[in-house]
């Protein structure tokens, strides 16, 4: 499933994560017992052109470090100890300066604020531009492609200060996709909405798809159900290390067990799994509505 | 226990935060509760429809243009937010907004100074949230070199650590995760047995129905319903008129037949308990 050494028409995928190890240095370097682990731990996968790849884990599992290693900021600016390599085409993240990474890979952060300079809607989209010396018409091309194909162009000459949390995430995806980066990278970007915001970010994540259908999405999420109902691929990650990568029906399947060790899961898949246990049934719900009419077949009725 | 002792009455509090770039934007409208002793309540509504306000409004932090919010005997408008602060606490949605200590332990420490405690009381106070939120091994490290899932739980502690009566959380799940959630959950019970309260704001509606008692509703400043879970997550119209989703369990609850599960039913451990003895019944027959 994981594989695509057996794809014939595409010899390299454009994301290749290969054998990372990455360690943060010590926060006090006079702490006499620093921390040794690695924030991520032997990990390989590849990610095609394309594809939407979720990524669930646990509390402290590497989910935010992976984005950082993605686009270089680790170890380029965290420092710390890497062994292994994140390749983005032809470019190693690590070796590459974070300014010409930052052309192919984009980075929402979780607190829309992080993403942020305080400026209007458009002078925020035009500012990444700027500073990858892209010439002024272009800019303004670029920031009127970006702002319609988020939903964001009513909000063009607002402040970012005065947007709802949804709002001011739509626009860090419209700043980011304005750079044109094949990988859109999303590190938690719903943490902090409601389900409406949470709703106009997935959104807004299909219409990058539909638009750019080439562009690459990892994202990361504390809440499964986002993941589970719209990625390609899920990867889940506990202590730094990869135990599971599949398509999201693979994830049901294994979900029991993941809960296990302390990932979350859709309600509905945490139902069946506590009556499983409990009532010794055998029941695996795709959704509420099937969790619903499989009881009702359960009972006969 | 309705009869419970009340511990912070809202009565009729409206407020308006005062924008020198728009319009003046009610933020609460007319709103009255009473907070009794030993409950869990939900707060839930959109992001803007007041929760933080009225959770503001809780412990002095704000105080109402019109009606009145009484903590215990105190009016919180005839006295200040730092002398409310042991009966009510707070906890941000954002962790790093009450980090600034450099180890854990002090940040768990810091609020203690200000009670009247000797000084090993204060210690065993402090060991015994380090050991509630399972940070015991990590007390000598630096809260800003973890995560944010254990920067949370940093301040969760700290707020344990001064046990006010009642403890006020907005979205104190972000970040964590599956039994890091559920022994939350474990704490806040153990802490309501012993007779305080819990206003839990969050927009994890699955998590509101298997722990809260009780939830209130806030839509555009306006409280919209007060109640238990089971009735909230069966009125969809007002669910949908404020943007709210039905948790997973009330709504497999609602779809099937009242011979099988009580359609009140929201938590995953009622549902759970019910199928089971809806099983056992029909083996029996």
């Amino acid at each position: 499933m994981e594989s695509t050494t057996n794809r014939h028409d595409a010899a390299v995928s454009l994301v290749r994560i290969e054998q990372l190890h990455y360690r943060y240095p010590p926060f006090d370097p006079n702490d006499p017992n620093p921390d040794q682990r690695w924030a991520l731990e032997d990990l390989s996968l590849e990610v095609e052109a394309g594809e939407f790849l979720g990524v669930l884990g646990t509390t402290g599992s590497g989910k935010s470090t992976l984005c950082l290693a993605l686009n270089g900021l680790a170890p380029q600016q965290t420092s710390g100890t890497i062994r292994g390599d994140v390749w983005i085409g032809e470019l190693n993240t690590k070796r590459t300066p974070v300014i010409d990474v930052a052309r192919r890979v984009g980075l929402v952060f979780q607190e829309p604020e992080s993403n942020f300079l305080g400026l209007t809607v458009e002078d925020e989209v035009a500012f990444g531009l700027e500073n990858l010396a892209v010439e002024i018409g272009e800019i303004e091309e670029r920031v009127d492609w970006a702002l319609k194909l988020t939903g964001a162009e009513t909000l063009r000459s607002r402040s970012v200060a005065r947007l709802s949390g949804g709002q001011k995430q739509r626009v860090a995806i419209a700043a980011t996709v304005a750079m044109l980066p094949a990988v859109l990278v999303l590190d938690d970007p719903t943490a902090e909405l409601d389900p409406a915001g949470t709703a106009e970010v997935l959104e807004v994540v299909q219409a990058v798809r539909t638009r750019r259908p080439e562009t690459a999405v990892i994202m990361t999420s504390g809440d499964p159900a986002p993941i589970v109902a719209g990625a390609d691929r899920m990867l889940v990650l506990d202590g730094g290390r990869r135990v599971f990568l599949g398509t999201p029906s693979e994830y049901i399947d294994a979900a029991p067990e993941l809960l296990e060790r302390g990932v979350a899961a859709p309600p509905f898949i945490e139902l069946a799994s506590r009556l499983n246990q409990a009532a010794d049934t055998q029941f695996r719900f795709d959704d509420p509505d099937d969790a619903a009419q499989q009881m009702r077949r359960f009972f006969s009725i | 226990m309705s009869q419970a002792e009340s511990l912070v009455v809202v009565d009729g509090v409206s407020f308006s935060y005062d924008r020198q770039d728009g319009p003046i934007q009610t933020a609460l409208d007319d709103v009255s509760l009473t907070i009794r002793r030993g409950e869990l309540i939900g707060l839930v509504g959109q992001n803007g429809s007041g929760k933080s306000t009225l959770a503001r409004h809780l412990n002095g932090l704000l105080l109402p243009d019109a009606g009145r919010v009484l903590v215990g005997d105190v009016d919180t408008r005839e006295t200040e937010p730092g002398r409310l602060a042991g009966t009510v606490g707070y906890v941000f949605q954002n962790p790093d907004h009450a980090l600034f200590l450099p180890t854990v332990r002090e940040e768990i420490a810091y609020g203690l100074q200000f009670q009247a405690l000797d000084e090993s009381e204060a210690a065993a106070r402090a060991s015994t949230a380090l050991a509630a939120f399972g940070l015991t091994q990590v007390a000598d490290k630096h809260p800003a070199s973890f995560g944010r899932g254990t920067r949370r739980l940093i301040v969760l502690a700290a707020a344990y650590a001064m046990a006010p009566a009642l403890l006020v959380l907005d979205e104190p799940t972000g970040g964590l995760d599956y039994r890091l959630t559920s022994r939350l959950v474990e704490t806040l019970r153990a802490y309501i047995a012993a007779g305080n309260s819990v206003v839990l704001i969050s927009h994890d509606m699955q998590l509101v129905a298997n722990t809260c008692d009780r939830v209130l509703a806030l839509s555009d400043g306006r409280l919209i319903a007060d109640g238990p879970p089971g009735r909230l997550f069966r009125d969809r119209d007002m669910l949908a008129s404020t943007g709210l989703n039905v948790p997973d369990v009330a709504r497999i609850a609602q779809a099937l037949p009242e011979t099988l599960v009580d359609p009140d039913t929201v938590a995953i451990d009622d549902f759970v308990e019910q199928f089971q003895r809806t099983v056992m019944k029909r083996e029996l027959r």
